[in-house]
């Protein structure tokens, strides 16, 4: 299938390739908070694209930039932006996808080794995304999440739906939801969603220190993709299914009042009045 | 194989209902080979046939100051034995699916006495194989997959993400991870962790609970049965998958040198193929 966006031509990231195989893709949208529009998303894809394609590509580490104060504040959505985007890259988007199903069944699918490096606030797809799609976590111990989906009065993606649940159960899993309270990053990995917490300017660091050992010389790299591809194989249908009962949702959550009233409630900086219609 | 030919676990039956199982083989740190394998599935068959024998507890000889060092990976044993016992082993079932399924689908409680380190497929064997687990506080679990450039077997591929996560699996998994006892207790991967000389007293008293007088055993049987049946063809889709990945990673550069690395004692290092 041919690809319409070139790495060259990704503007949310910095994409960096280095010699000894480790990537590095760092979320650059420091006026947005690092928010990812389905653009960013295509732009995923076309690193992991990319990455797949390049033997010497052989680990993938996403973060956010520093001047953000943020990993990700979420998924983006401006229709004034459409206009903008050129007809090539407009074609390749799938509006209807609103919980990103082709770019999560491409990091599902991903053979190499992914590691998020969370080194600020990561607010639904910014902590939704790593969740299904990286291997390993590592987050700044001043980094907090939001599952912030009720906020939105909308519901959650990446398949939250499942992977939530599966970690947590289902009393965790809708405490967590329903009121959509801000996580610490010791919260976080007392619950078991995150590998580890460490100062914030260890995060980095840590995460490339990881990186190395998953790959050659010190990391057996075909046995670690087999890894991968067995533990992900059974779930890969539910996580499918999953990504495709959510986006049905979305539709849904997206013509009620509560959600017009939500954004409206952003925009002026006040409280959202639900009429739960 | 017949029961009595076994000679690499300990097989004991008690007029109780309890029968014991001990790896045994010190002088490599009680690692199992395909004939220990095998040993266990005439082991599981004798009890399946006598309705006496009611709940198995396995452990490991404590002259190996081990639990078992996990899968012995040395060819030369298999040409020195009986060729009725050589056909009877299938070297292609190196996710040993055929015991897994055989635990799996063994209708008497199952308890494992981790008295010592368990390397690789001696976890693996009882995370899956095992309704119980009570480990002695100075053992470790160690998932060293990793380091011998193979990877899991006995379905924990599937076993692991379903117990800690995909982030936490592969946290353990990637890295060849050591844990103690008091870490593989609050990952919620043993029951309960006890002083080394409490372990098989414990085991013993536990087991004693799950058997007549004591134990309703059809209840326990039929619970088994239940919680079991839904992930019966899960796990044998993970250990089909297994098989196949494990037989490519034989065949890698990386594996034979961190085979040689056993040896030589060095770091090996990889090449990616």
């Amino acid at each position: 299938m041919k690809f319409y966006m070139n790495v060259k031509d990704i503007k949310d990231f910095t994409y960096e390739k280095e010699d000894n195989g480790i990537c590095t893709l760092t979320i650059n949208r420091p006026e947005r908070r690092n928010a990812l529009s389905y653009v960013s998303f295509l732009e995923i894809e076309a690193v992991l694209a990319d990455m797949e394609a390049d033997e010497n590509a052989r680990i993938l580490i996403i973060t956010g930039c520093k001047e953000a104060n943020a990993f990700s504040s979420g998924g983006y959505y401006n229709p004034k932006m459409l206009t903008s985007i050129p007809e090539d890259i407009k074609k390749e988007l799938d509006l209807m996808d609103m919980v990103q199903k082709r770019t999560c069944m491409k990091l599902w699918d991903f053979s190499k080794p992914i590691i998020a490096a969370i080194n600020g606030l990561a607010i639904g797809a910014g902590i939704t995304m790593p969740l299904a799609g990286a291997d390993l976590i590592y987050m700044s111990e001043e980094a907090w999440l939001g599952f912030y989906f009720r906020q939105r009065a909308v519901v959650p993606e990446f398949a939250m739906s499942f992977i939530l649940p599966f970690y947590l159960g289902f009393q965790k899993t809708k405490e967590i939801l329903y009121f959509g309270d801000k996580i610490s990053a010791q919260e976080a990995e007392k619950l078991g969603l995150v590998n580890k917490v460490l100062p914030p300017d260890q995060v980095m660091p840590y995460a490339r220190e990881q990186a190395l050992k998953l790959i050659p010389p010190k990391g057996p790299s075909v046995s670690l993709k087999l890894m991968k591809k067995t533990l992900h194989s059974y779930f890969r249908e539910i996580i499918s299914n999953t990504l495709d009962l959510e986006n049905e949702g979305y539709k849904i959550a997206i013509k009620t009042h509560d959600f017009r009233e939500s954004t409206k409630s952003l925009a002026e900086k006040r409280d959202p009045v639900f009429k739960g219609k | 194989m017949k029961i009595n030919e076994i000679k690499e676990v300990i097989y004991q039956k008690e007029d109780n209902g309890i029968c014991t199982a001990t790896i045994n083989a010190p002088e490599r740190k009680n690692a199992m080979s395909f004939v220990t394998f095998l040993e266990f599935e005439t082991i599981l068959e004798d009890m399946e046939d006598d309705d006496n024998a009611k709940v198995l507890i396995i452990t490991g000889n404590s002259k190996a100051n081990a639990f078992s060092s996990g899968g012995y990976f040395n060819l030369n044993i298999y040409p020195t034995l009986p060729p009725e016992i050589l056909k009877e082993i299938d070297l292609e079932d190196i996710a040993v699916k055929r015991l897994c399924m055989k635990l799996w689908n063994f209708s008497k409680p199952v308890i494992a006495a981790i008295n010592g380190f368990a390397v690789g497929a001696a976890f693996t064997m009882v995370l899956s194989g095992a309704d119980l687990i009570y480990m002695a506080e100075d053992a470790w679990i160690g998932f060293y997959f990793v380091k011998r450039a193979v990877m899991a077997e006995f379905g924990a591929d599937f076993i692991l993400p379903f117990y800690l996560g995909f982030q936490k699996a592969k946290e353990l998994l990637y890295f060849g991870k050591k844990i103690t006892a008091s870490e593989a207790e609050k990952l919620g991967l043993v029951n309960r962790v006890l002083p080394g000389e409490q372990l098989m007293s414990y085991a013993r008293e536990q087991a004693l609970k799950l058997i007549p007088p004591k134990g309703p055993s059809v209840s326990i049987k039929l619970m088994k049965k239940t919680i079991r049946s839904y992930f019966t063809s899960i796990l044998e889709r993970t250990l089909d998958l297994e098989n196949e990945e494990l037989r490519l990673l034989f065949k890698t550069h990386d594996f034979r040198a961190a085979l040689k690395t056993l040896i030589t004692k060095k770091e090996p290092v990889f090449k990616g193929k």
